[in-house]
């Protein structure tokens, strides 16, 4: 099984902190897997390299072979890296339609010069992109909302949009961060539902969580972060037992 | 829908703004209309660069200086016909924009709006410094006014001309704003991270508002300094940049017609003052700032947005999208 | 003679760059408080001058009544500037930007009120200071005495406030609501309260600095427009918007800056100088000249 995505020795350093350390990691592809340690272990580090956010200290990271490290994150997003922030970040001036609409630009091939002249060839792009968007919508179950504003909607289907949002770019790996922090346990099932519906579209996912009960049904690998190194790794029921990962724990209440 | 009551309402104000002129043939006034105009073009520029993609500028005169002085001098020291001076008026504006918008890439408001009052400031250092070039204090006189023919344009067709000029910028921005790069725009404002986590190249957001902006204001001067005649560096200071980005606010920031609503009734407002308010100039300054003060304390989505939001709901029409014509949502949502 | 004029440029620019830099700390304060720069703040430095004018040359009040009054005035106006201008444009959903506007057509109307009732023509200062006519000697060199009285009342400002914030109860109080609001509450802290204080104390620091710049600016327009606008903003920046003593660092440095530019180079480009600066220290080191890390990291 081909690895879409793995980090050789990922290191990030802020000033004195060192936020990750030397971290090796492997997502295969079809597969999710899970990152998960205390808090300020380093996981949304992690991920703000993968997707672009600030360069590695040392380290590399390769997408499908390619190297990613230094480049920006708009060209990791259009090469097929989506990813969901840790609080939830959707442009609550727009509607939920143009929210996904915001995704579907990469494949909207007009020029501003087509557009300034409001060519016929704009038009055809806009609605086919706009039934495209519905579509995306309409697999979380968002269609009816799609006039809404984000911040008129419950915070179980802003998650939902966001990564509907994500999705929406077409993306070959998905990285989720804390997709189900704070939420109550209706909207966790919702969620976990989500996660099924991408599982059966096998989308490859690496899962940032905080809450082992999510991780205990979502993912196939897991990988766990202490300090900015990873301390362990396998399948949720060796981790579990994991003395090194238990103590990690310990010194964190939830 | 009552698509015919918008119909009618647009209709009659289409015919009002073509008739004006005959109607009302007081010079001054006239002039003042066509100030406004080039005020809302202006303006219009700067509600596409702050009020859809959010970044703030300070120092918009500085662009409508370099078009203002470049058009001129094209004009009158290389012979250049009027139209290839506006045009090279814009030019210019446009790729100082480009390079201005640079600083937005790392900067974020009060700081941006730093660096643009510092770019303002120093095109305002260089009109009055490089005296060779722009006539220093002095300035330059005698700059071309558009003709027909052998007589130079009244006020009249300078209103039909400037009318013509916002009608085709409001519509740039109309399609403009109706289209991905709208949803860029809008997008990149509220949220830029997550912009680009939608692969979204948010410099190349930025930097194509900053030069559409800087673009217009350069036209908005070139038609002034062919309009009036002589140019000085006075009326390119910060304290005007600061009445456009006012004019912006009032008029509604977020708004298609923002330019249009606070351009025009924020270069009326000081003239109507000024015949109210007998004396002292700066007892109308001072009712002047007040009233703007208010409306943008009050109503900080400008005067434009509740204008609009009372038009739409006047004739039924479903409101919710920015980018997405309204035609588009399906009835009883 | 070269002497006498190196030396007096250098406590001159200390002195006046104290106040720049006091004036800067007000700037500091409200951005820690609101994360919102109020440019009708700075106004607050020219009306408590015309204030303290107005009750002491003018209305001939008692020196002290006359400051406490102008004092008292000033930091009601910050109190005002909350509730009548910050307050309700977040209510009305206005942003950072809306912010900007209002403040500056709310200066804007401070310079023509100012104008209106008094004239465009700058008054002098009283000399609370001392005479403008008597001097220090050191050695051969003669200061003009006000440089060290100034000088002086802002180095007691600034221990005062030192002492207030790092000190005392409330002063703490302040400085965590600055850094975190939520974090402040749920340690029992009055949010409402320590705002109120942040903004008061704004306007209080600037208005303060103002009357101690009315004896080199003399009471005029100056004190409230750009200038010393941009001399409070280029400290606060230098402080990194959250040092105050980089802030005051900051000041000096730009008073000095400025009387060696006019003397070496031009007294035309003194005020372009500390905007030279400014844009400068933003762009190259954004955190201040002592790289002071800012909330967010």
């Amino acid at each position: 099984m081909a690895n879409i995505l793995e980090t050789k020795m990922l290191t990030k350093r802020f000033g004195g902190i060192v936020a990750n350390h030397g971290i090796n990691l492997k997502i295969e592809e079809g597969k999710t897997t899970g990152l998960i340690g205390p808090n300020g272990s380093g996981k949304t580090t992690f991920i703000n390299q993968v997707s672009g956010i600030f360069p590695p200290t040392s380290g590399n990271i390769l997408f499908r072979g390619e190297e990613i490290s230094k480049k920006p994150a708009c060209k990791i997003a259009s090469m097929g890296i989506a990813r969901t922030f840790q609080r939830i970040q959707l442009f609550n001036h727009l509607n939920v339609v143009e929210n996904v609409l915001v995704s579907r630009s990469k494949f909207m091939s007009a020029s501003a010069l087509d557009i300034a002249l409001g060519t016929a060839k704009v038009r055809r792009k806009e609605e086919a992109q706009f039934d495209k968007a519905m579509e995306f919508l309409g697999i979380f179950g968002l269609d009816k909302d799609a006039w809404k504003l984000p911040l008129s909607l419950p915070y179980g289907k802003r998650r939902a949009l966001e990564i509907a949002r994500a999705l929406a770019l077409e993306p070959v790996l998905l990285l989720l961060d804390e997709p189900v922090a704070g939420m109550t346990k209706e909207e966790f099932m919702d969620i976990l539902g989500i996660l099924d519906i991408l599982k059966e579209r096998k989308m490859t996912m690496l899962l940032v969580e905080h809450t082992m009960e999510f991780i205990r049904k979502a993912v196939d690998w897991v990988y766990v972060l202490n300090f900015g190194e990873v301390i362990a790794q396998g399948p949720f029921e060796e981790i579990e037992k994991n003395k090194a990962v238990i103590t990690a724990y310990l010194g964190d209440e939830e | 829908m009552r698509r015919n009551l918008k119909r009618i309402v647009y209709g009659a104000f289409l015919v009002l703004i073509l008739l004006l002129p005959l109607l009302s043939r007081n010079e001054y006034n006239l002039f003042v209309t066509d100030t406004a105009f080039l005020n809302i073009i202006l303006v219009s520029g700067l509600v596409f660069l702050t009020g859809f993609a959010g970044q703030i500028s300070l120092g918009q005169v500085g662009f409508s200086a370099i078009g203002a002085y470049t058009s001129a001098l094209v004009t009158m020291r290389l012979g250049m016909p009027i139209p290839i001076g506006i045009v090279a008026g814009v030019a210019v504006s446009v790729i100082v924009g480009l390079f201005v918008a640079i600083p937005s890439f790392k900067l974020k408001t009060f700081f941006l709006s730093l660096v643009t009052i510092a770019f303002g400031e120093i095109i305002h250092l260089l009109l009055v410094n490089l005296t060779a070039l722009t006539g220093g204090s002095q300035g330059l006189f005698n700059i071309p006014p558009m003709k027909l023919g052998d007589t130079p344009f009244t006020n009249t067709l300078y209103y039909y001309l400037f009318l013509v000029i916002v009608a085709l910028v409001i519509l740039l921005m109309y399609r403009l704003k109706y289209s991905h790069i709208g949803r860029e725009m809008f997008a990149v404002n509220d949220d830029d991270v997550a912009a680009e986590a939608c692969a979204i190249n948010s410099r190349k957001t930025k930097t194509f508002a900053f030069g559409l902006s800087a673009g217009l204001a350069g036209l908005s001067g070139a038609l002034t300094a062919h309009m009036v005649g002589f140019l000085t560096p006075d009326p390119f200071t910060l304290s005007n940049s600061v009445n456009f980005v006012a004019m912006a606010v009032v008029g509604g920031l977020r708004e298609l017609g923002g330019g249009v609503v606070g351009g025009f009734v924020l270069t009326w407002l000081p003239e109507l003052l000024k015949l109210k308010i007998q004396g002292f100039e700066n007892y109308y300054l001072m009712v002047d700032s007040v009233i703007v003060l208010l409306v943008v304390v009050l109503l900080p989505s400008g005067l434009g947005a509740i204008l609009f939001k009372g038009l739409s709901r006047l004739w039924g029409e479903k409101q919710g999208a920015v980018t997405l014509h309204n035609s588009k949502s399906k009835e009883g949502e | 003679m070269v002497l006498s004029n190196l030396l007096q440029n250098i406590i001159g620019g200390v002195s006046v760059g104290a106040t720049y830099g006091l004036i800067g700390l007000g700037v500091v304060f409200l951005w820690q408080s609101i994360e919102r720069i109020n440019f009708a703040n700075i106004s607050s430095a020219m009306i408590a001058a015309y204030l303290f004018y107005t009750f002491y040359a003018q209305l001939h009040l008692p020196f002290f009544i006359s400051l406490v009054a102008s004092i008292a005035i000033i930091a009601v106006y910050g109190l005002l500037l909350r509730y009548l201008l910050f307050e309700p444009i977040n209510h009305h959903g206005g942003g950072e930007l809306e912010f900007v506007v209002a403040t500056v057509m709310l200066s804007i109307f401070w310079l023509s009120a100012i104008k209106a009732f008094y004239g465009g023509v700058p008054r002098p200062f009283p000399p609370v200071f001392g005479e403008a006519t008597s001097f220090v000697r050191i050695g051969s060199v003669s200061i003009p005495f006000v440089y060290f009285s100034v000088f002086f009342v802002a180095l007691v400002l600034i221990c005062a406030l030192y002492l207030l914030l790092w000190k005392t109860m409330i002063g703490k109080m302040l400085r965590a609501t600055a850094q975190n609001k939520e974090t402040a509450s749920l340690m029992g802290i009055n949010v409402n309260m320590t705002t109120s204080l942040a903004f008061m104390l704004a306007t209080t620091i600037v208005g303060i600095g103002g009357i101690l710049l009315a004896p080199t600016y003399f009471v005029s327009l100056d004190l409230g427009a750009g200038p010393i606008g941009v001399k409070g903003f280029a400290s606060a920046i230098m402080g990194g918007m959250i040092n105050p003593f980089g802030t005051i660092v900051g000041g000096i440095t730009i008073g000095l800056v400025e009387n060696f530019s006019a003397l070496f180079i031009s007294s035309v480009y003194k005020d372009v100088i500390s905007f030279v600066i400014l844009v400068v220290v933003i762009i190259w080191k954004p955190r201040g000249i002592f790289n002071w890390t800012t909330k967010e990291d």
